[in-house]
């Protein structure tokens, strides 16, 4: 019976998100572009303010995010929610009364993008969602920074 | 059985047009008579009926002549009984609520929508017959499908359905699903819903579970939230990082798509350890000069969490150790050792 309950999750699982491979592709595709936007503005060598270096660092922060949401598209709720805050639309915080039914849920709610207007339930889903997301762009920027450094080696 | 069975047959008619206690007694004796009979429809009424093939179940509701020399099956004389059973509590269920066969005529116009199979024998139906035995035969289709769905929802969460059918057919109504709650547990609809809901977020956790790294031995729900959170906070903190390098190298980065795709591809351990020093040397002093900064670089997205730093050699970004310089060239030696 618990497999009952557990399976349509697990089929949603694999069928509303794409397999890693071709999330990691989209996602890959999206970041790389963004990436080449943002490297137009950058000036050619490193800069010398801090204030430069933090501007930049949250340029490409905010590239990386905002492409994952992106490439995840409005069919989830937290892609939607950071769709949201990069446009700087307000927050669409409707609450139906999820304060009563929360157990223990609200450091995750903090957490996950858009996680106060969710019920226990789809917060979970969305914390699968979000966790495969963040694992395979983190997977990607880690790729991109190595293929980068190691054909330019600066020993 | 025959006589019996056309004596029962005009009672049907009579009782969906009006509620005839004393009709209705007559045919509920009719019923004892005919329990006996057949060996086994002790408790699997509507099994039986249920293996018939739908259209034969249908037809063995409705026929009006009965004729037993046509069906094929064997088995017949007993599905007769069954059938006139299941016929019975439908004209009780119909007689005694009003209000419950508005909802069964309801039901009628959507399964009529629903069941292909219906449609033929309802054609043949409507040139046996006139309209009530129609709109009669169609309501105990009906009723009986809703038996069948019944039965099986309640046959999800019990094994007791026959003695249900069986006080159903003692003269009480039938309206409502049931649904049985398994054993020793409250049998509040709120309670039960809550209890849907709470199996329904058990089983996300569980899948969440396997989705973080060692969740799997944490027993209690308390310590795999605090694991999952701890771990999308250790991803985020990773996005931070690596976009801060990305912003440091990218002027000299060529988005070339394929050829980072290719380099992707290969595998990645001699390139992440050969990668691994230049930008660590010299990004260190960047490093600390933005690490005073960091608190305040990590604004909207998550609450700044940057005290436990040491938290970030994890086992999954072992590679990559933002830590104090004096560790990170440690454990850059380490990892150099273990390659070799």
């Amino acid at each position: 019976m618990s497999s009952l309950s557990q399976n349509p999750k697990k089929t949603l699982l694999f069928s509303a998100m794409k397999n890693p491979n071709t999330l990691k592709k989209k996602l890959a595709s999206r970041f790389l572009k963004a990436m080449k936007k943002l490297k137009y503005k950058m000036s050619p060598s490193p800069p010398a303010s801090i204030a430069e270096k933090k501007r930049r660092h949250r340029a490409v922060r905010a590239a990386a995010y905002a492409s994952m949401a992106s490439a995840v598209g409005p069919r989830r709720a937290w892609s939607r929610a950071l769709l949201r805050k990069m446009k700087g639309r307000k927050r669409a915080r409707r609450n139906p009364g999820n304060m009563n039914t929360r157990f223990g849920l609200n450091h995750l709610c903090d957490i996950v993008p858009g996680g106060e207007a969710m019920d226990s339930c789809s917060l979970l889903n969305e914390t699968a969602h979000y966790i495969k997301c963040l694992v395979a762009q983190v997977q990607i920027m880690r790729e991109i920074l190595h293929s980068s450094s190691s054909s330019s080696t600066i020993l | 059985m025959e006589p019996n069975v056309k004596a029962v047959q005009p009672q049907f008619r009579s009782g969906i047009s009006g509620p005839k206690p004393g009709g209705m007694g007559f045919v509920f004796d009719d019923i004892h008579g005919l329990i006996p009979g057949p060996p086994e429809t002790d408790g699997t009424s509507f099994t039986a009926l249920l293996e018939l093939p739908p259209p034969q179940a249908v037809e063995l509701l409705v026929m009006e002549d009965f004729p037993a020399k046509s069906m094929p099956p064997p088995i017949f004389p007993s599905n007769i009984a069954l059938s006139d059973r299941a016929s019975m509590f439908s004209i009780f269920a119909s007689a005694d609520n009003p209000p419950d066969s508005t909802n069964i005529i309801s039901a009628s116009s959507s399964m009529k929508i629903d069941s292909v199979k219906q449609e033929p024998l309802e054609s043949e139906h409507h040139r046996n017959s006139s309209s009530p035995a129609v709109s009669n035969q169609s309501l105990k289709s009906i009723k009986r499908k809703e038996r069948e769905k019944k039965v099986k929802e309640s046959s999800k969460k019990s094994k007791k359905l026959e003695a249900n059918e069986a006080s159903d057919g003692s003269g009480e109504q039938l309206p409502y699903v049931h649904v049985r709650a398994r054993r020793g547990q409250a049998t509040d609809s709120h309670s039960l819903a809550e209890r849907a809901r709470r199996e329904k977020i058990n089983a996300r956790m569980k899948l969440l579970q396997d989705l973080v790294p060692g969740c799997n031995k944490i027993s209690g729900t308390a310590m795999v939230l605090d694991e999952i959170i701890n771990h999308v906070q250790a991803l985020q903190r990773q996005v931070e990082f690596l976009s801060m390098r990305l912003a440091a190298v990218n002027p000299r980065i060529d988005f070339n798509l394929d050829a980072l795709l290719a380099a992707e591809s290969e595998s990645s351990i001699d390139n992440s350890y050969l990668g691994m020093f230049p930008p660590s040397i010299w990004l260190e002093g960047q490093l600390n000069g933005s690490r005073q900064q960091q608190s305040w670089l990590i604004d909207g997205v998550h609450p700044s969490r940057v005290d436990d730093t040491s938290n970030f050699i994890t086992p999954d970004n072992s590679l990559l150790s933002y830590d104090s310089p004096p560790n990170s060239v440690s454990l850059h030696s380490s990892q150099l050792k273990m390659e070799l």
